[in-house]
């Protein structure tokens, strides 16, 4: 790559980086299952690439970001739409404009999750670590662990959940402090 | 708000990709309608996004890297590659800060699996109970008093009643208890060592381990203390009259709380509360072992009546493959791994799934304008992600790849070239037919392509269609059966009994004709 070119890179990767959570838990909350997202960001990331020239300030960024995020969904929705059970777009609408509304919380809480992490026994927390890791299969963890892909299923559900009560609490108590 | 309520077993379901279309529809009406629940279902969806983001990156890693260097697992296999932060290709590629220690984790975290299978030993294996209290393992002549309660023979029951317009049916207990059901009758399933006859009659064996069966009709209980009676409940003229026969051993009838013994040889009779003993009737009961014979010969003449109509399908010069397994071989293919099985009947063979090494490899030169394919399968389990019942192994447009989605829909791709760097695939699914229910049952699938229209069939009967672009010409060459080699696609788990490919799309008679022929 040209040295032009690199420091664009650069630019573009700082910019990304720093809104890539966000825009992954906005992706995140408008498709079925994890794969999706990954997918929808691909192409979220591709398309912010292809066209960061044309950004006219980093300020700007955050906002232009999340309305590619958001036209990528609705495609990938649409070429979906006949072999996936997928929301209406009714729905979607009311879920954008909720994540839309609560993104200082949500962000508060993937950073509380750290925390909430830390808390997990070691046997959920070595789950989570596992089924999270890019590229596992749960099938194949459900061989070697000797549980059935449904228990594992079951048990990261529950652990989930049980992050959602802490990082709540978190929140709560750095309110009340 | 409670966790433990449905609305949350449906997100999970949902997060899975492993939710039904009606799962789907209520999962976002509760969504759309109560804002609260939104809110949370939105928190949790933070959650999963922020545990991908987080464990890739690195940033949530704690296992102690002391833990990690003391164990190797020799077949961890890891794309150092492999990231769930997207890679741009094309011109250069993306340097991560994070993206070395991003690598690194995934290395430690994938060595870890073999590792970690100690410590999630540690957690109890939660499976979904077993609801099955009985087996249905035999039947002659049944005819159900509704459609929509038809069972098939080796499906699991689950307590409820069974409804027998006529003919009869073998129950086997979980408890070991074997009742012959004739119809017409209602039997319930009380539980694995007990039953209600409301109407009609069964005969009972019970051996010793489950002795204490009982049968219960709105006159008295039966209580078995081994080994052989009847029972039976006639509700002719609005009042019940019910009686029990002994044929072997002792029974005790209990009824406004007093207890009779009936032996060997005698029958009690409970006709508008008046109780009198009668002399037993053998013969008024069928026996398992006549059940059996007839059934036998049942099997025999349907067994019969299909091989005339495998031969007029082979015959038919359309059909381009037909492996219907009469002996345990392969005519036009090769077999790898799968063990050989018994099939639809004692009298013909089938093909065992079991390991992702199983498969079937055969090759289709011709170039068709239309094709149905057509198996006779048993699945068995279905696992998440695409269960291959064929895949080719070129992939070029019009290829065919045929498969059951972890929804348990009938899927039909076919290549087409969208001028994306990747062959695209136009798929139609059908709904979902393989459901839990189904599993361990021979069902007949098929697909048919008429150049315009994808049509699946589960047992003869149409159970979705779509229309689909029309390629050159439809392309197998070489291809597998129950296997393929796309990673997404998963091996069959269950067993092949026939498998035929027509160059021309069979019409709806055409195939519940074939499946009247075959079934078991």
């Amino acid at each position: 790559m040209e040295p032009a070119e690199l420091e664009q890179h650069d630019r573009f990767l700082r910019l990304f980086l720093l809104h890539e959570d966000a825009l992954r838990a906005f992706v995140r909350s408008l498709v079925p299952t994890r794969e999706d997202a990954r997918e929808v960001m691909q192409e979220v990331a591709a398309v912010l690439w292809r066209k960061f020239e044309t950004l006219s300030s980093p300020d700007d960024f955050r906002r232009w970001a999340f309305g590619v995020a958001r036209l990528e969904t609705l495609e990938y929705r649409r070429a979906r739409a006949r072999d996936r059970h997928v929301f209406g777009d009714d729905v979607i609408k009311l879920l954008a404009a909720a994540a839309d509304e609560s993104q200082s919380v949500f962000e508060a809480e993937r950073l509380a999750l750290e925390e909430c992490l830390k808390k997990l026994a070691e046997p959920q927390r070595v789950l989570v670590e596992t089924a999270y890791a890019p590229g596992v299969r749960m099938d194949e963890l459900a061989e070697k662990s000797g549980r059935t892909a449904m228990s594992l299923y079951k048990a990261l559900h529950r652990i989930r959940i049980a992050l959602m009560d802490c990082t709540r609490r978190v929140l709560e108590r750095e309110v009340a402090t | 708000m409670s966790r433990d309520d449905d609305r949350w077993e449906l997100v999970r379901r949902y997060v899975e990709g492993v939710a039904t279309a009606n799962e789907t529809r209520t999962l976002e009406a509760a969504v759309r309608d109560d804002a609260a629940f939104r809110l949370e279902f939105l928190r949790y969806l933070n959650v999963d996004a922020a545990l991908g983001g987080g464990v890739a990156s690195g940033r949530f890693e704690t296992t102690e890297s002391s833990i990690i260097a003391s164990r190797q697992d020799e077949h961890c296999t890891v794309d150092a590659a492999t990231s769930a932060h997207p890679v741009l290709v094309g011109r250069g590629v993306i340097q991560r800060r994070s993206r070395a220690f991003a690598t690194v984790a995934a290395m430690l975290v994938l060595c870890v699996i073999g590792f970690v299978a100690l410590w999630l030993r540690r957690d109890s294996a939660i499976d979904s109970p077993e609801l099955g209290v009985a087996l249905l393992s035999s039947a002659v002549d049944l005819e159900w008093a509704e459609e929509t309660e038809t069972r098939s023979i080796g499906a699991v029951l689950e307590s409820g009643s069974l409804r027998l317009k006529s003919g009869a049916a073998l129950v086997e207990f979980y408890s070991g208890s074997r009742v012959v059901v004739e119809g017409p009758a209602e039997f319930q399933l009380v539980s694995a060592n007990e039953g209600y006859l409301h109407s009609g009659r069964i005969r009972a064996h019970v051996p010793p381990l489950a002795r204490g069966f009982t049968v219960r009709t709105a006159q008295f209980d039966v209580v078995d203390r081994g080994t052989e009676f009847g029972v039976a409940v006639d509700r002719d003229a609005g009042t019940a009259t019910s009686e029990v026969h002994v044929f072997n051993g002792l029974v005790e009838v209990q009824r406004d709380s007093v207890t009779r013994e009936v032996k060997t040889g005698v029958a009690l009779r409970c006709d508008r509360n008046e109780l009198s003993e009668l002399a037993c009737d053998q013969t008024a009961f069928l026996r398992e072992e006549e059940l059996q014979e007839r059934a036998a010969i049942a099997e025999q003449t349907r067994f019969a009546e299909w091989d005339a109509a495998r031969r007029r399908l082979s015959a038919d010069p359309t059909t381009v493959l037909h492996e219907p397994l009469t002996t345990r071989t392969i005519e036009q293919g090769s077999v790898v791994g799968c063990d050989w099985t018994a099939g639809r009947w004692p009298q013909k063979s089938a093909l065992l799934f079991r390991r992702s090494a199983d498969r079937v490899r055969f090759e289709v030169e011709d170039s068709l304008q239309q094709v149905t394919l057509l198996s006779w399968v048993k699945v068995d389990a279905v696992a998440p992600g695409m269960t291959v019942l064929m895949a080719v192994e070129h992939e070029r447009v019009g290829s065919l790849n045929w498969l059951i989605t972890q929804r348990g829909q009938l899927r039909l791709e076919v290549g087409r070239d969208l001028g994306h760097r990747q062959l695209d695939w136009e798929a139609i699914n059908s709904e979902s037919i393989v459901t839990r229910e189904r599993f361990g049952e021979w069902l007949l699938l098929a697909t048919t392509f008429d150049g315009l229209r994808i049509r699946h069939f589960l047992n003869g009967q149409p159970c979705g269609s779509g229309a689909s672009f029309r390629p050159p010409s439809l392309q197998i060459g070489i291809a597998e059966l129950g296997n393929g080699p796309a990673p997404a696609m998963k091996h069959l788990f269950g067993a092949i009994d026939e498998f035929a490919i027509v160059g021309r799309a069979m019409t709806e008679a055409e195939l519940r004709d074939y499946f009247e022929k075959g079934r078991p």
